[in-house]
């Protein structure tokens, strides 16, 4: 009954979807033409898909933010009021504790290594491909195997995470303040102000602050839905 | 254009698999499909007007258009975060009614009020 | 070369939605991840091929992991 209902709906909007998609019509190139001669100059950044996001279009960015922050919120709250189902600490099943060593030693190892390449992501971010969004990401799984790494030494290690919560809130208040920097030098709010003061600081450095602040809002937000699945948070 | 049918296909796939499937993970799993296959349509569809990615080097060539890559970035984390928030949502489910079967759960919530 | 990526990331979707063992699901759902970015560098777009390895085969699956340990792993 139910698989009928699906494969009737499936054709009907194969049948609405299909003209839209199938047939090949021309990708308007105005809008690359505008970018590939004025990028550089508007907003200070080489990598043009930062300067999208980061230059023209910076209130999407900060509407992501703030998306970021209410599924961080609301996980953290659905997740944190009933009990996990536990499968007993390390010292119950001492025949694991060789293998769990490995663990700890390899990803203890790796991770300033990863985190080290989450930083230089996000910093060049505006010259190569990255930015904050992918640095964050990075800097996170970084940071989630040193949690991985505790857990094979000793039984009930958990993480404190209130440096995280810190980092979190800090990082709003800090793109706030990005955000209404511009206002004092007489440019637009999110507009980059140093382009029409081009004497004093090289322009770059906006861009730069702006995906460092990024950078430390997602990998905060993201370290701490993954340490709260890990089950190693203080209450 | 066989990349086109293809992609509309794995849309299609993602949709089917929101409607038929009863495992709630599953249908979590459909919408992520769902949200890969809108994300490989615009970078596909953006990608037919250059040959270069587009960083600002002293090459001459036409490069790729940026704004699909701009909106796609917000995509895949807003995606990331609906999977997310949909997961816990399933978890406190889980919790109440002990079981997966969206089935189940009507039933059972039928017959508590 | 794309339309093979292609049809390997229809294949593994179609996989992991109709099979009985929710861990085999994953894995195959994180495979299409890391291939999927294989096709963004194909195309051009390597900010979008970070951001979709990274997500994909990272925060994605430690997510659906956590989900499948608190709950049942298979399917009926």
């Amino acid at each position: 009954m139910i698989y009928a209902m699906g494969i009737i709906s499936i054709v009907l909007l194969s049948i609405v979807l299909g003209p839209f998609i199938i047939p090949d019509t021309l990708w308007p190139q105005t809008a690359r033409d505008f970018l590939q001669h004025n990028g550089l100059n508007d907003t200070g950044a080489s990598n043009l898909v930062s300067a999208i996001y980061l230059g023209y279009r910076a209130y999407d960015t900060i509407g992501e933010t703030i998306v970021l922050l209410a599924a961080v919120t609301g996980a953290l709250y659905l997740i944190k009021s009933l009990p996990m189902t536990h499968t007993g600490s390390m010292e119950s099943r001492p025949e694991l504790k060789g293998k769990t060593t490995i663990i700890g030693v390899t990803t203890g190892k790796l991770a300033p290594v990863v985190m080290l390449f989450g930083w230089y992501v996000m910093f060049f971010g505006h010259l190569s491909p990255g930015g904050g969004f992918q640095g964050g990401v990075v800097l996170a799984s970084g940071m989630l195997f040193i949690a991985l790494g505790r857990e094979g030494y000793r039984g009930e290690s958990k993480l404190n995470n209130q440096g995280f919560h810190l980092i979190e809130v800090l990082s709003l208040w800090f793109i706030i303040v990005l955000v209404c920097i511009p206002l004092v030098f007489g440019a637009s709010i999110l507009e980059n102000p140093f382009t029409r003061i081009d004497e004093i600081m090289p322009r770059v450095i906006y861009v730069i602050g702006f995906n460092m602040a990024i950078g430390l809002k997602v990998a905060s937000g993201l370290t701490l839905l993954g340490l709260l699945m890990m089950d190693m948070t203080h209450d | 254009m066989i990349n086109r049918i293809l992609v509309l296909c794995l849309f299609l796939l993602g949709f089917y698999g929101l409607m038929v499937q009863k495992n709630m993970v599953k249908k979590v799993f459909a919408l992520s499909i769902q949200n890969s296959a809108v994300v490989l349509l615009f970078i596909l569809e953006g990608s037919r007007i250059g040959s270069l990615a587009p960083i600002v080097t002293e090459a001459q060539a036409a490069y790729v258009d940026p704004i699909p890559q701009a909106l796609m970035l917000t995509a895949i984390v807003v995606g990331i975060c609906v999977t997310a928030l949909a997961l816990a949502l399933v978890f406190r489910l889980y919790k109440k009614y002990e079981t997966l079967n969206i089935e189940e759960i009507q039933r059972k919530a039928i017959d508590e009020s | 070369m794309i339309t093979v990526l292609l049809v390997f990331v229809v294949i593994g979707s179609a996989y992991a939605l109709f099979s009985r063992d929710l861990l085999h699901s994953t894995i195959v759902l994180s495979m299409t991840s890391v291939v999927s970015a294989l096709i963004f560098y194909l195309l051009h777009a390597p900010d979008v091929a970070i951001t979709e390895a990274a997500v994909g085969a990272g925060l994605s699956t430690v997510i659906f992991l956590w989900i499948i340990k608190q709950t049942r792993r298979s399917d009926p």
